[in-house]
């Protein structure tokens, strides 16, 4: 039988130790909720095993001056309760109040669902959205900023190496006549994967104008990403039923580009329909789409 | 003393017996269980649907310490059997080993290994490589209606058919002014049982002793018998705590293959399966496609009805004989029709095996003919209630084909009852919604039976006694399913004795020291049949009891009172003796024992109803149905225990809207199962399961025990057509392919608009 290492860094130094040796079949572990379940099902026999969850610097969320900064080992569920986030960034407390379980979401990080580099993973949608940015380390201790979108390679890969880690994630404050809203469409109310999901986060001004807009789709292709077409409807237009019904065009129209002739496009090109008012009763409340705006 | 509908423990909520050990975890199923010297046993499945084993290299496997052995065909006996078989004499298809060389299905038995510990037995399995010669496979039962070039089964690809009927139904539909006929698929389903399928076999000298949580002690011992060719003195079946069944473990599938890896390691062996193996490679509810035509005449009265099923056996023969004729028993047990005609043809496929699930072809046969009716009703332009009310069997109907009488049936008042509750004609005339989300009802009746009268030989022989403490115990093979069986039997035979539960010791089935029952926990015959029995064992002790009773009190038999553990002459009331004093005074005076053994055959099968209602508000964006209300009215007969009854409604409700939305196991061309797992075989999760409201219709049975009748499987029938008319309802569509899943609502919508 192979032989499976489990290294127990305490704090970054610690940390950044284990990273030297790190190899490609070396394996970070935040909640585990991917990892050991692709370990039992014979997906991944990671021969080191690094285990963050005794790091303590990698569990809080911080407030900077202009950014906030989610620890690798902060859990979903922390992020999802925690008042400043539900404040200033509801797409993401929307997002990870919706992944899996609550047994999931008490165990599960952020950093692990980029990790994953799941098509369908719900945090990366709304952290792309809102321009977050990944705060690595490596073994050479390095501290160093990425984007999310560079971390992921797509379909399940990730875009890192074995010897760095991910151990914050960064976001950028709004300005305050910003907002955000995340929505995702599973095969039934909750605990379920995500058919369907994207974030929003617009910018509105005093004439009630959407002055910037920026539009992320997830589970329509190997990875989460941008809707340039469907931010240029948004843009310079009051956010009513018509827009609405722009909005739903344009993204059943991005959905017939991403997966031409899929199974499942016929599905997803009407269910986005659904997605797109559900965004939009969070950005800009239920009376815009009654035409009463 | 009892008078009608007054009783002392009939009727009343009392907790199942071991609900402590449960809710604090104490109790040990068998997977709990350890004995010393314990192996593991882990099973090896085919992963294609239709092949010839050209090899299996095991070396890799054989040289992992810690592996003890390996079996395959080629180590194992060659003889044929057929799990479904639950009593000798039985005449079945036999068409299964315990490991074969020719795979039939994603999830065929190929080998298992046996290790000392669980993780090296899941590792060895792994390491198993076996070789296919694959052939082409059959997915579609209907390709296997007329393909015949491939054979699954040297015998041919039809493995039952059978046409029944009466009055000339070819006649009524050349004249009829309205006919409507619909093709309706239903899916295979899961059991989803908490507890997946797990033995323990226990060898000891030339006797193997098997720990199960099975439906059929006897059932078990029978198959382990003729698969392993051992003499039945030989096998001792003991029934375990049930972690749920529904079904599903009523045929002996693992154990057999258990007490073979015992018996020939010369060890104890536990079998355990994960949730994949549970769902590819046990039983599965058959899926079903129906052809069913009604013809009506104006004023909504049935003239005929004609039903052509094809019923998807999977890769086995198992119960696709049964199951077809289960179906077609309730098919003329629900409408009065003059002219009605049922055929059905099982057909063996590369699929996953069919079996007992939860109703027995009932919630296949009413998902069909049930959605066809609201075509019907929408069609003539009738209320659906007025429709069904015009045409139900009414109580005392005889059964139009010479099967058992139908009883003091109460389907009309059950829907009477249901409309009322649920608020029906309002809102079935209710102006239809335009906007996203739309709401809409629906309703649908079912039947269903109370045990094998009439069909196959129903009897259980009880033991009971009296102690000298004034307790009973009460010996027989019965199952706890988890419905709360046993409490059941410590309330019946508390009402007839007048003494309180914790004074009554009931146990379950082992084939060492039960006496024999012709058919364990099948076809709803436990609470009728079984609890028939125990009334009856109980009346034969309390007249023995009051009979030797009256000699010591000196006094008539008439005069004896037996009330709350203490007997007396009723002129008497003063010189009460407890119940064990005067047993031990009987042991003394008499040298006899208070015991009583009695074989009780069932005299009747009548037909238990429900009828369902259920309102749904359907996103027609995303296609997800949210059921907003559910009404369930049973037709009961008498609730032994109240909060059983609900908890069994509110169970059969929870697996039939699986049915009706979400839960099929899938399959592509190749037979290649994708829902492997719970998190895309989606059983109705907590979020999304509704309240249900339930009226329970209490007109007593004349035989049932208390006027008692079956609810376990009823309560699974009505409730898939009633969803699946209520999103019809909603958005107009006339979807007819169970489940109706987001995807299948949304092609529904985007045809309908077209």
């Amino acid at each position: 039988m192979q032989m499976m290492k489990i290294e127990t860094p305490n704090n970054l130094d610690e940390l950044i130790n284990c990273l030297k040796n790190a190899d490609s079949s070396s394996c970070l572990l935040g909640g585990g909720t991917d990892l050991i379940i692709n370990i039992n099902n014979k997906k991944l026999y990671p021969n080191t095993i690094i285990d963050l969850s005794g790091v303590n610097e990698l569990k809080e969320i911080k407030k900077n001056g202009s950014s906030i900064s989610i620890g690798a080992g902060v859990t979903l569920t922390e992020v999802c309760e925690n008042s400043f986030v539900k404040e200033k960034f509801p797409a993401l407390a929307q997002a990870t109040s919706q992944v899996g379980s609550t047994q999931i979401r008490n165990r599960a990080t952020i950093a692990g669902n980029i990790g994953n580099s799941s098509p369908c993973a719900d945090t990366v949608v709304p952290l792309m959205a809102l321009n977050a940015k990944l705060k690595m380390l490596n073994g050479n201790g390095e501290y160093y900023h990425i984007p999310v979108d560079k971390a992921i390679k797509g379909s399940g890969k990730k875009n890192l190496k074995p010897n760095e880690a991910i151990i914050e994630i960064v976001i950028p404050y709004l300005k305050d006549t910003c907002s955000s809203a995340f929505y995702k469409i599973g095969s039934r109310k909750a605990v379920t994967i995500s058919k369907l999901n994207g974030a929003v986060v617009v910018d509105i001004n005093l004439n009630n104008t959407i002055v910037n807009a920026k539009v992320f789709l997830g589970s329509l292709g190997p990875k989460a990403f941008r809707s340039i077409m469907a931010e240029k409807v948004l843009m310079n237009k009051k956010p009513n039923k018509e827009l609405l019904s722009e909005f739903q065009n344009i993204l059943m129209k991005q959905v017939d580009e991403a997966i031409p002739g899929r199974g499942s496009q016929l599905y997803k090109r009407h269910a986005i329909k659904g997605m797109c008012e559900e965004l939009f009763i969070r950005l800009f409340g239920e009376s815009c789409i009654r035409g009463e705006i | 003393m009892m008078t009608e509908g007054n009783y002392k423990y009939i009727g009343k909520s009392v907790p199942r017996h071991d609900a402590i050990e449960k809710a604090t975890g104490k109790i040990k199923y068998v997977g709990d269980m350890k004995v010393n010297g314990m192996l593991y046993a882990r099973l090896v499945l085919s992963h294609v649907a239709h092949g010839k084993i050209k090899s299996i290299d095991i070396s890799k496997a054989k040289d992992l310490p810690g592996v003890v052995d390996i079996f395959t065909y080629d180590n194992s006996p060659k003889i044929l059997y057929n799990a479904h078989k639950w009593m000798s004499g039985m005449d079945e298809v036999l068409d299964q080993y315990l490991f074969t060389d020719k795979v039939r299905f994603y999830g065929d038995r190929v080998a298992a290994v046996v290790a000392t510990n669980d993780k090296i037995a899941k590792m060895a399995a792994d390491l198993i490589e076996v070789e296919y010669e694959v052939l082409p496979a059959i997915i579609d039962p209907e390709t296997s209606l007329i393909e015949d070039s491939i054979k699954i089964h040297e015998r041919g690809n039809i493995a039952f058919s059978k046409t029944m009927g009466y009055g000339d139904v070819d006649k009524v539909f050349d004249k009829a002014s309205y006919i409507f006929e619909d093709k309706i698929i239903t899916p295979k389903q899961h059991h989803a049982a908490m507890e997946t399928h797990v033995a323990l076999a226990i060898p000891s000298g030339d006797m193997i002793t098997i720990y199960t949580p099975c439906q059929v002690v006897f059932q078990v011992q029978l198959i382990v018998s003729e698969a392993l060719n051992i003499p039945l003195s030989k096998v001792r079946v003991i029934k375990a705590p049930m972690g749920g069944s529904f079904g599903g473990k009523g045929q002996p599938i693992i154990e057999p293959v258990c007490a073979f890896l015992a018996k020939e390691t010369g060890r104890p062996v536990r079998l355990t399966l994960d949730r994949t193996q549970s769902i590819i490679g046990t039983r599965t509810r058959h899926k079903t496609i129906g052809t069913v035509k009604t013809a009506v005449d104006k004023k909504g009265k049935i003239l005929g009805r004609d039903l052509d099923i094809v019923i998807d056996s999977g890769a086995y023969h198992t119960n696709a004989s049964a199951i077809a004729m289960a179906m077609g028993k309730k098919f003329f047990r629900m409408y009065k029709m003059d002219n009605v005609r049922y055929s059905a043809t099982s057909v063996y496929t590369n699929t996953p095996v069919g079996g007992a699930c939860r109703g027995y072809g009932s919630p296949q046969l009413h998902a069909i003919t049930e959605l066809n009716l609201d075509n019907v009703a929408r069609g003539i332009n009738m209320d659906p209630v007025e429709f069904r009310l015009k045409n139900l069997v009414h109580p005392f109907d005889k059964d139009p084909m010479g099967g058992p009488d139908l009883g003091n049936g109460q389907i009309i008042e059950c829907v009477k009852r249901g409309a009322e509750a649920f608020g029906w004609k309002e809102k079935w005339k209710r102006p239809k919604d335009s906007g996203r989300y739309r709401k809409g009802v629906g309703m649908a009746c079912g039947t269903h039976g109370n045990g094998y009268y009439g069909a196959y030989p129903d009897f259980i022989t009880m033991d009971i006694k009296m102690n000298s403490n004034g307790e009973v115990i009460l010996n027989s093979a019965i199952h706890d399913m988890g419905c709360g069986t046993v409490t059941i039997m410590q309330q019946i035979v508390a009402e007839v004795l007048d003494l309180e539960l914790s004074k009554i010791t009931v146990l379950e089935g082992d084939t060492l020291s039960s006496p024999y029952d012709s058919a364990g926990t099948q076809a709803s015959r436990v609470t009728y049949v079984c609890g028939g029995a125990a009334k009856k064992i109980s009346e034969i002790l309390k007249d023995k009891f009051a009979k030797y009773s009256s000699k010591i009190l000196n006094c008539y038999e008439e005069d004896i009172v037996m009330e709350g553990g203490y007997i007396y002459n009723k002129n008497k009331p003063d010189k009460k003796v407890g119940y064990g004093d005067m047993v031990s005074n009987i042991y003394h005076q008499y040298s006899m024992d208070m015991s009583a053994s009695y074989t009780y055959s069932s005299p009747a099968n009548p037909g238990v109803y429900a009828a369902n209602f259920v309102e749904v508000e359907v996103d027609t964006y995303t296609g997800l149905v949210n059921v907003l209300d559910i009404v369930a009215v049973h037709d009961i007969g008498r609730a032994i225990n109240r909060d059983f009854v609900y908890g069994q409604v509110q169970g059969g409700i929870h697996l039939g809207l699986g049915m009706a939305i979400s839960e099929n196991i899938e399959l592509d061309e190749n037979g290649r199962i994708s829902t492997l797992n719970f998190s895309n075989y989606h059983v109705i999760n907590a979020p999304s399961m509704p309240d249900v409201r339930i009226i329970l219709i209490e007109e007593e049975d004349e035989f049932g025990p208390f006027g008692a009748k079956s609810v376990g499987e009823i309560s699974a029938v009505a409730i898939a057509p009633a969803t699946l008319n209520a999103i019809n309802n909603a958005i107009g569509t006339n979807i007819s392919q169970y489940p109706a899943t987001p995807e299948r609502i949304v092609e529904a919508l985007v045809k309908t608009k077209k």
